[in-house]
């Protein structure tokens, strides 16, 4: 058997399930730092643009997998953070843990690389049921209900994927992964909802915000690197163009920024960062055209890296100190002052700043969507990036590491989290570097986007995009620090903060429980209710047409007979008639 | 084990401060005249980044900058006293963790 035509996430599903029973830890953690990097290997050595691997499944050909150069850097991007989760989990000796991580990620990494809707279903949902143990571990009632509701929604996504793909094969006979028309199409309606679901599209969010701040401190890493991105290259691959998506887009992007401003858990205010920064991917899919997706695809690797590596900061947080609550941190630079770099780097990421992968990813969008002639979406999308500024490239380091001191004194972040907080911030400069950087430099990082002939004539560094991008981030930060000095920044408070969920949570339940309350009183009258019409019922029967009744008496059976055997005569012979004419 | 456990707030006292790494990298924000210097750096900065683009874009990104993110900020405070409400709002905490939030 060829290995090179295994699907590189089949391999690590597989190995992820075998280290669920290697008790001894090294060697378990060993092989969940080498699978992905195995992976990495095998992606490499295999040619693009052609089907590596089919099965057959009664009448239906499954591709199970397929490179092109739109989910190679998805890919590539999931197997480096499989990679640096597994040096991050280092300390940790968790097998489900560690297990589940690695098939989730192998899970991603094969929905990535296949090439149709059945096989995207089976590892788009085997995402979902790997992913939610990383919140369950975390032990605690909260993160238990969440789970439980994460995982209802990844499921209603998967089943919408399903019956969606069903529909479109029995109109069209075929469940490629073709990019739909419009959203008329079959089955199309159905799948876009799929896709919206696992990205978090705005009023389908909530997911989102409620598990992961509630998972563990390894397992919040790792579930803030695939499953949104892997929505995106969803999004991307069929939906590219889809004008709905520039408005959904634009909207992910600014609704967070208000939430993510009052948010006092610093690792919700990254989740709500994480839907803000999805919603710039989104739109440039509906902007479409080789520029945009670039910008979305771009978009996604650097994401991946630099979302990690602030919720890797604040996981080493959460660690050392045990909570993540603004109001109860502050002044952490002097115990964690490496942890203190990394998540400055992180966020001068985020932020965008020059220099910093997000400025070269970023900027591709932007261009796409100025290019595009959406001048009011380009509007909310700079809005929003004076908002990530805020609540990623400010709140969160300021909050945790500078600001008031809390007088918390601890040990810096073990040596595992430190080198992959490192390696994470490696890759977010060396890929923003300018050119007459060697090798370390945006051009290297541009060379993986899906159209490379594209990119090479962006020009992030030109005085136009720096001056501009400068403006727009040190007269923001102009005004945090006249807002803190004047007092009117808000103070950080504990509570929690109520979004659309409130919905469901408060008055759905309510309403839920009433009703459970009602029937459990109105039961015992009903079933009395039904007893006596029923007892009623087949006594009128019984004396009507048992052998006591009254049409089994005397001579009206007789007369029944007769009339029965009279009317079958006549039926009988009609049908004679008529058939013979 | 639970990697989450928290390590107790005794602990977290007796732990000493990587005082001499931590000194060199930031010992700088603890100067009594930080925050001015910050503060008339990045107006310094400021009026450079406008002037420069002064004929172009007379300034527009840097003013957009300004006033979104006060914006942002500044409607946390009727979006705070709207949308806060106390810890364990959703009875789905834990007792312990509520009492020692609120406390």
């Amino acid at each position: 058997m060829n290995i090179l035509a295994i699907n590189p996430g089949i391999i690590l599903i597989v190995l992820g399930f075998v280290a669920l029973f290697i008790k001894n830890q090294r060697p378990r953690q060993i092989l969940t730092l080498i699978a992905p990097l195995i992976a990495i290997v095998l992606l490499h050595s295999v040619g693009r643009d052609e089907d590596l691997a089919k099965i057959s499944v009664f009448d239906l050909e499954l591709v199970i997998y397929h490179i092109n150069n739109l989910n190679y850097i998805f890919t590539l991007a999931f197997l480096l953070a499989a990679a640096i989760n597994a040096i991050y989990c280092w300390h940790t000796d968790d097998r489900v843990q560690d297990g589940m991580a690695l098939g989730y990620a192998g899970s991603a990494v094969a929905a990535c690389l296949c090439g149709d809707l059945i096989t995207l279903f089976v590892f788009w949902e085997l995402t979902a049921l790997t992913s939610v143990f990383l919140i369950l571990k975390s032990g605690t009632r909260a993160a238990y209900f969440a789970s439980m509701r994460y995982l209802v929604m990844q499921i209603l996504s998967g089943v919408l994927l399903l019956t969606g793909a069903i529909w479109k094969y029995q109109a069209t006979e075929s469940i490629g992964l073709e990019k739909f028309a419009d959203l008329s199409e079959p089955g199309a309606i159905l799948i876009f909802f799929a896709f919206g679901i696992k990205a978090a599209f705005p009023l389908l969010h909530n997911w989102l915000q409620d598990s992961y701040p509630k998972a563990t401190v390894t397992g919040a890493v790792i579930l803030s690197a695939f499953t949104t991105k892997l929505a995106v290259y969803a999004l991307a691959t069929m939906f590219e163009g889809e004008s709905s998506l520039i408005w959904i887009g634009a909207i992910m992007t600014v609704f967070p920024v208000f939430f993510a401003v009052i948010e006092n858990d610093l690792r919700k205010v990254l989740a709500y960062s994480l839907n803000n920064q999805v919603g710039f991917m989104v739109c440039a899919i509906g902007v479409g055209g080789e520029l945009a997706i670039n910008g979305a695809a771009g978009h996604a690797f650097a994401h991946i890296i630099y979302k990690s590596l602030l919720f890797m900061s604040m996981g080493a947080v959460l660690y050392r100190v045990g909570t993540v609550k603004a109001s109860e941190l502050g002044g952490l630079y002097k115990s964690m002052p490496l942890t203190a770099v990394f998540c400055l780097i992180g966020a001068a990421s985020i932020s965008a700043f020059p220099l910093f992968s997000g400025f070269v990813a970023k900027s591709l969008t932007m261009d796409a969507v100025l290019a595009g002639g959406f001048v009011l979406v380009y509007y909310m999308l700079l809005f929003a990036s004076a908002g990530v500024l805020e609540h990623s490239g400010i709140k969160i380091p300021y909050c945790a590491f500078f600001g008031h001191d809390s007088g918390k004194r601890v040990e810096e972040a073990p040596f595992n989290m430190l080198l992959a907080m490192g390696l994470a911030s490696f890759i977010c400069i060396a890929s923003a570097l300018p050119l007459f950087i060697p090798v370390f430099n945006y051009g290297s990082f541009y060379s993986i986007l899906p159209f490379p002939e594209i990119a090479k004539e962006t020009h992030p560094f030109s005085t136009d995009h720096v001056i501009k991008q400068l403006q727009l981030l040190i007269l923001a930060t102009l005004a945090f620090v006249l807002l803190k000095r004047f007092q009117l920044y808000p103070e950080e408070r504990s509570g929690v903060i109520l979004d659309t969920d409130w919905l469901y949570r408060k008055p759905g339940f309510d309403i839920a429980k009433w009703a459970g309350a009602a029937w459990m009183k109105a039961h015992p009258a009903m079933i009395s209710v039904v007893r006596r019409l029923s007892h009623s019922t087949y006594k009128r029967l019984e004396q009507t047409c048992s052998p006591i009744g009254v049409f089994a008496q005397g001579v009206l059976t007789g007369g029944m007979a007769l009339w029965t055997a009279a009317i079958l005569g006549v039926v009988l012979l009609m049908s004679f008639i008529v058939t013979s004419l | 084990m639970n990697e989450q456990t928290p390590i107790s707030s005794q602990e977290v006292e007796e732990v000493g401060s990587n005082n001499d790494l931590s000194s060199k990298l930031f010992g700088w924000v603890e100067g009594k005249y930080t925050s001015l210097i910050i503060l008339f750096a990045l107006v310094l900065l400021s009026v450079v980044l406008i002037a420069v683009d002064w004929q172009k874009g007379r300034g527009f990104y840097g003013l957009f900058g300004f006033i979104a993110f006060s914006f942002a900020v500044l409607s946390g405070w009727p979006l705070g006293s709207w949308l806060r409400r106390r810890s364990n709002y959703y009875n789905d905490e834990d007792e312990e963790s509520v009492e020692e939030e609120e406390s």
